[in-house]
């Protein structure tokens, strides 16, 4: 390290310290900043709230909104009826009781949007418990 | 004083280029809009599942397979206390096969998890 011996051997030499301060505040702005976004990533909201489980066990004759691909097209089958959009889908769940819950049986082929569509529409139709149950 | 200054420095672009590094190789992913439920409160997940678009799981930046999430919630499950206090979170990718959310609803289900979100993020 150097130090500034200027003005003759009597004198004490310096420390100039206020660069190394602000490249370590620099630092620890920098360790805040990404701690932060960290964090966020865990928080719940906005999330979709689901219960998990198996139709047949709970219920013997339940209410079950399957999510599947059809010649291409992503469907909403409830019972006999198909539905592809979002509005008769709401439409429908709202005329069924909903003191049974729904569940929600997603399978493959189906992107995770048309799942979260599903259960968001029986959330928007007034179904408080929705249970997901993966198709084999 | 200068070579002091100097290693300031090259500590300070370590950590930007490391930060910058990491920023790539963040799960980059689309969740489902959708609006989600009607909740005010902020709570923590406690367990994040991340599951990308071509089906790979990471959890703490990490890419796990299935089998090592088991352990990873077997853990979370056990800093909680219990499994009925873990709420974890499932951040999907929207484009991603239902088939492969599925395969971690299952594992999580075997772990005795009987409450999972499904996370959103708001655009309808």
């Amino acid at each position: 390290m150097r130090f500034n011996r200027r003005g003759g051997a009597d004198r004490k030499p310096e420390l100039n310290l206020a660069s190394m301060i602000d490249a370590t505040f620099l630092l620890l702005a920098f360790f805040i900043f990404t701690t932060g976004q960290g964090q966020n990533e865990s928080k719940l909201s906005p999330n979709l709230r689901v219960e998990q489980g198996s139709e047949a066990k709970d219920d013997l004759e339940p209410q079950v909104l399957e999510v599947l691909r059809v010649d291409s097209k992503v469907v909403f089958r409830l019972g006999s009826s198909d539905m592809e959009s979002r509005e008769q889908l709401v439409q429908a769940l709202e005329a069924l009781p909903h003191e049974k819950g729904l569940f929600v049986r997603v399978y493959g082929g189906v992107e995770v949007a048309s799942a979260a569509t599903a259960i968001q529409s029986a959330r928007d139709a007034g179904f408080e418990i929705v249970t997901y149950v993966p198709a084999k | 004083m200068t070579p002091m200054i100097d290693i300031v420095f090259q500590l300070l672009i370590f950590f930007l280029v490391t930060a910058q590094m990491a920023e790539q190789t963040r799960a980059k992913m689309e969740l489902p809009k959708e609006r989600g439920e009607d909740t005010t409160e902020v709570e923590q997940a406690g367990l994040t599942v991340n599951i990308l678009a071509d089906g790979s799981i990471v959890v703490n930046d990490q890419t796990v397979s299935l089998e090592e999430l088991d352990t990873l919630v077997d853990e979370a499950i056990r800093s909680v206390g219990g499994a009925d206090r873990l709420k974890p979170l499932v951040r999907a990718d929207r484009a991603c096969d239902a088939a492969r959310l599925n395969e971690v609803f299952n594992r999580l289900a075997a772990r005795g998890l009987s409450a999972i979100r499904l996370a959103t993020e708001r655009g309808r």
